[in-house]
Parts: structure tokens; C-alpha cells; sequence
């Protein structure tokens, strides 16, 4: 099993998460990132928010991070729980990546697939294993071939 | 209460606004619950206004398949389990 998700100093994990978005943007798929970061309080920090990407393609993520250890000022942080949806504007869902949500409704990792120029309005569901759930950037990397797949259609949005 | 960061901000402030940023806002996550908390809990309350039934009967129509689990079904669970205090059964890896 990798360390994908281990504990990350919280510095770095921002530090991460900035790289990968910069590199998405000067990439040209990503037009803005509105994420917000946010202190929730008992040993919890909240990511949440949208990023707009080409072709009309949206990805609203609402992640968890727990305080796991470290400094007071520089915590040992790890993601707790997320959802991550990517959609159409106007059109429908494309994939959805959720944490497990309790222990009588999809108690493991999954990701929900939509045909969603296909008209699929109730999609595919699929377990994920631990450990292999995207991360935000994994998930736009997926978005962008999904963009380019699709390049005639949603080149015109 | 700490205001919540645009991520995309961050990237501008100096090394000595950026360290002081994230102390506090270190500071406020590993406080008590705050504000950020009742508007979390506020989205909750929204969502069981609008589909007329509580969270603990979502969870229980959910588990008998008698309801699908649409994105914004989804983004009410994640909101549930923020307020239950973090995960669900937890994204960590054992």
C-alpha cells in the first residue's frame, strides 16, 4: 500500500496543492481555482469550493483535513473525508469521487460515472480501492481527458 | 474566528504573512468548534427543510436503497459527517 495519502506537514500540503493547480493553470484547463481553506475547529481544516476548468467543465471539492500531529503552528495533517464533483454547466454530472459516507450506505471509497453527453442521469458506481482515490490534481488530469476526448463538443461551450 | 483563505491567495503574501496565516489558522483547527461550525450545521438545516426529512431518515431511506444518491445528496452526507467530526467511516488509510 503507498503513502498517497499519508500525514503531510500542513505547509507542504498547501505548498503541493499550489504547484499542481499553477501547473494546471499556465496549462490552460483550469480558467480559476475559488477554493477556500478553512479552520472548522476540534482538529479539522475544510477545503471547499469550485474549479472552473475549459469547456464548461466544474469541479466542486469538499475535503476534510484532520489535525494528525506536528507543530501547533505547522500540524501533521490528512484528509478525512472529501467529495469531489465534477460536472457540466447546464448539462449534468460527470464523475463524483466520495469518501465512505457511513457504515449502512457505501462504507468504502467509490466514484460515481455519468455518460453525461449521453444524456445518463443515473450513472455507474463503482468501489475504489484504499488508498487509490484521487487526489484534486489526479482528478483535473482526469477532467482534462475527458476535455480532449470530447475535444469537438465541449471545445464549442 | 479565523476567515477562510482563498487558496489561490496565498501564493501572493510574503513567506512572513504566509507562516502567519497558516499559525493562525493552525491555531483556530485545533480549537473548540467555531462559526464555521453553526454554518456548516446551517447547510445541514437547509438541506432537511428542503427534501422534509432529517438527516438520520436520509441515512435510513439511503440504506434501503429507497433513495438515490444524487451529487447534492452526496454534499448533505459530507456536510453530516463534517458535524459528526470529520469522516465518515474515515478516508485515512489504516
Amino acid at each position: 500500500m503507498g503513502k498517497k495519502h499519508g500525514p503531510n506537514k500542513l505547509s507542504n500540503y498547501l505548498e503541493t496543492h499550489e504547484t499542481v493547480m499553477q501547473q494546471f493553470v499556465s496549462g490552460g484547463f483550469v480558467l480559476s481555482n475559488g477554493l477556500s481553506f478553512w479552520p472548522y475547529g476540534h482538529g479539522l481544516f475544510l477545503i471547499t469550493g469550485d474549479v472552473r476548468c475549459l469547456g464548461g467543465v466544474i469541479l466542486r471539492v469538499a475535503k476534510v483535513l484532520a489535525v494528525v500531529g506536528g507543530d501547533k503552528g505547522n500540524p501533521l495533517v490528512q484528509t478525512e473525508a472529501y467529495s469531489y464533483n465534477a460536472y457540466l454547466e447546464g448539462i449534468g454530472n460527470i464523475v463524483r469521487y466520495d469518501s465512505p459516507h457511513s457504515a449502512e450506505h457505501r462504507p468504502v471509497h467509490h466514484v460515481h460515472r455519468y455518460d453525461v453527453l449521453h444524456d445518463d442521469l443515473e450513472g455507474t458506481v463503482e468501489d475504489v480501492p484504499e488508498d487509490a482515490w484521487p487526489t484534486i490534481g489526479d482528478l483535473l488530469t482526469e477532467l482534462e481527458g475527458f476535455y480532449y476526448d470530447n475535444f469537438d463538443t465541449l471545445s464549442k461551450r | 474566528m479565523t476567515h477562510p483563505i482563498r487558496m489561490a491567495d496565498l501564493q501572493a503574501l510574503s513567506p512572513q504573512e504566509r507562516q502567519k496565516a497558516l499559525e493562525l489558522l493552525a491555531a483556530d483547527a485545533v480549537g473548540p468548534t467555531n462559526g464555521h461550525a453553526l454554518a456548516a450545521l446551517g447547510r445541514i438545516r437547509d438541506y432537511e427543510r428542503r427534501y422534509e426529512m432529517t438527516s438520520a431518515v436520509l441515512l435510513e431511506r439511503l440504506s434501503r436503497g429507497e433513495i438515490r444518491e444524487t451529487a447534492e445528496i452526496a454534499e448533505w452526507l459530507f456536510w453530516v459527517n463534517v458535524q459528526r467530526g470529520g469522516g465518515g467511516e474515515k478516508a485515512r488509510p489504516e
